[in-house]
């Protein structure tokens, strides 16, 4: 019986490392896209863009976002500009009408009167309008606040000259100025998510996510999928995504086509924006569940590899508390095996820390120079000195490796098991961050909790409430991440 | 409709042609991916080495 138990922790604290090592695994094939991109196929292909901005009380925003899409690099009369106004009550319609006069034939107010109802519903009112028209060779599917670099568009409409391309997505920055610790954070994890992550996705020929801020879509791909977005989830970029690629189109990340966004200055904004992010994520889970592992449903979407990249991360918190609880067990279990689960576990977990960092630095060399201590410091504080803990045999706390002894119990123990369950407590210590920010509390002391507890953890408890909404089946109301205009373009 | 009336507007000054400034774009993005290629290689020979390194103290 207490060796099934102790193969149960072993199993536990080695499933504990999936996230790492499937984060570690994508980052080492990074590097394989400058040989194997979709550069090759490429030409100077510049078909009609219809734009498509959701809007619903951006009239702080949306008239810098239409002057930085009217001063694109791009051939002139070849882009247009649809505003969906979702029923906007601030002055959203007074800046359309004044844009309409400055741009006129290129800018376009669609209004609809009822609102409400999402992101996507408004999107499918542009999309139908735009379809109907017959001129956009090529759709922009963006956010309101999003600014594009001169030679975004330039950049992602080349690849539609591919056919079997069917939508393209672009490296969305956190440009908010000023900044602050969040934000900064938030622009490292792009780095990691975006740059990175959808690089070794095209590598392996299936991404996961074209994002929301910036979607080019042929038009031939937006009929093949029903020339409307999915409303059933929270994560309908997502979802747009897999129905391209099940259409048996490709989907491309340009890391070089940049746009810029301004995303939230708070952990409670935050947490409201990536519950939703996390909780669409789960729903998407859910709605092709009959692809996951299953390479003979769909090659690409349905592969061993790509399913373990997805769950590692829509299921990140589990895989954390397992680790944790399989560390812990064989700390009574089989104490020295605890040992060396945990100097695996955190010696791992090091390694990689020290190559996504570093690399992450020479992906995107200038948010990194703005970056580099929330680089630093995105795992945590704590976590780091665990890592340093578990690396240095652990003479920090006892001077022998031989400190693990489950016989007897003393107080020695709490900062022990404290040590040894980190990789869970660290969810519970991150929304406790949370809670102190929605309390009010001085944005110091915020930071200095964030910085200890780390933005990697954070984004753990974020998923973890997420599992627990699904699981309670909480209303799927769509929570507007408020923009406020402090977006930059930033050189 | 369209942006007819906009005609230069939207062109990027320093666009001498469109051929020319595509083939620039090209390069540069060209470079860039190789660029992180021989980064990682570098990265990962060093994260390597320190690995080594240390697996040789300990051990």
């Amino acid at each position: 019986m207490t060796d099934a138990l102790v193969m149960l922790c072993v199993l536990f604290a080695a499933l504990g490392m999936i996230p790492t090592l499937s984060s570690f695994a994508q980052f080492l094939i990074i590097g394989w896209h400058g040989v194997r991109n979709n550069y090759a196929v490429c030409r100077d292909y510049t078909p009609r863009v219809a734009f498509i901005l959701p809007a619903w009380n951006e009239a702080e925003v949306i008239g810098s976002s239409i002057d930085s899409l009217m001063s694109l690099s791009y051939p002139p009369g070849t882009w247009r500009i649809y505003v969906v106004d979702d029923a906007s009550t601030d002055h959203t319609p007074a800046v359309m009408r004044q844009k309409m006069v400055q741009y006129p034939g290129s800018v376009f107010h669609l209004r609809r009167e009822v609102g409400g109802q999402g992101k996507a519903h408004t999107l499918n009112h542009g999309l139908r309008t735009v379809l109907a028209e017959g001129w956009a060779e090529a759709v922009m599917i963006m956010d309101a606040d999003v600014l594009f670099e001169p030679l975004a568009l330039r950049r992602m409409a080349r690849h539609l000259a591919d056919p079997t391309v069917g939508g393209v997505t672009a490296y969305v920055k956190e440009g908010s100025q000023p900044g602050n610790l969040l934000t900064r954070f938030i622009a490292f994890e792009y780095i990691t998510a975006q740059a990175a992550a959808r690089r070794a996705q095209n590598v392996i020929g299936v991404l996961a996510c074209m994002a929301g801020g910036a979607q080019l879509h042929s038009r031939k791909n937006l009929t093949a999928i029903g020339g409307a977005i999915d409303t059933s989830t929270l994560a309908e970029d997502t979802y747009t995504t897999f129905k391209t690629q099940l259409a048996g189109h490709r989907v491309v990340f340009d890391g070089n086509a940049v746009v810029w966004a301004e995303e939230p200055d708070s952990i409670a904004a935050l947490w409201k924006q990536r519950l939703r992010w996390a909780r669409g994520n789960l729903q998407m889970s859910a709605a092709f569940r009959h692809l996951w592992f299953r390479p003979d449903r769909h090659r690409r979407l349905g592969s061993i590899g790509f399913g373990i990249l997805w769950f590692s991360v829509a299921l990140m918190p589990v895989f954390m508390i397992m680790s944790a609880a399989g560390v812990i067990g064989l700390f009574y279990l089989h104490p020295s095996w605890a040992w060396v689960a945990f100097t695996i576990l955190w010696g791992a977990t090091f390694v990689a820390y020290l190559f996504e960092t570093l690399f992450s630095f020479a992906i995107d060399p200038s948010t990194g120079q703005r970056t580099w201590f929330e680089g630093l410091a995105f795992p945590g504080v704590i976590s780091l000195c665990i890592m340093l803990i578990a690396v240095s045999g652990l003479p920090l706390l006892s001077g022998s490796v031989d400190w693990i002894q489950a016989d007897g119990w003393s107080w020695r123990d709490i900062p022990i098991q404290f040590i040894l369950a980190w990789t869970g407590i660290s969810t519970v210590a991150a929304w406790l961050v949370y809670r102190l920010d929605r309390a009010g509390a001085p944005k110091g002391l915020r930071n200095i909790f964030l910085v200890l507890v780390g933005y990697g953890p954070l984004m753990c408890a974020i998923a973890f409430a997420a599992i627990v909404a699904e699981f309670r089946k909480s209303d799927m109301r769509w929570d507007k991440t408020i923009k406020s205009g402090k977006a930059r373009i930033l050189k | 409709m369209g942006q007819d009336d906009q005609v230069g507007k939207g062109a990027d000054p320093e666009m001498t042609s469109g051929d020319d400034e595509y083939s620039k774009l090209m390069d540069e993005d060209t470079a860039t991916e190789t660029r992180l290629l021989w980064s990682e290689i570098g990265i990962l020979a060093f994260v390597t080495l320190l690995v080594c390194c240390y697996l040789i103290l300990i051990g």
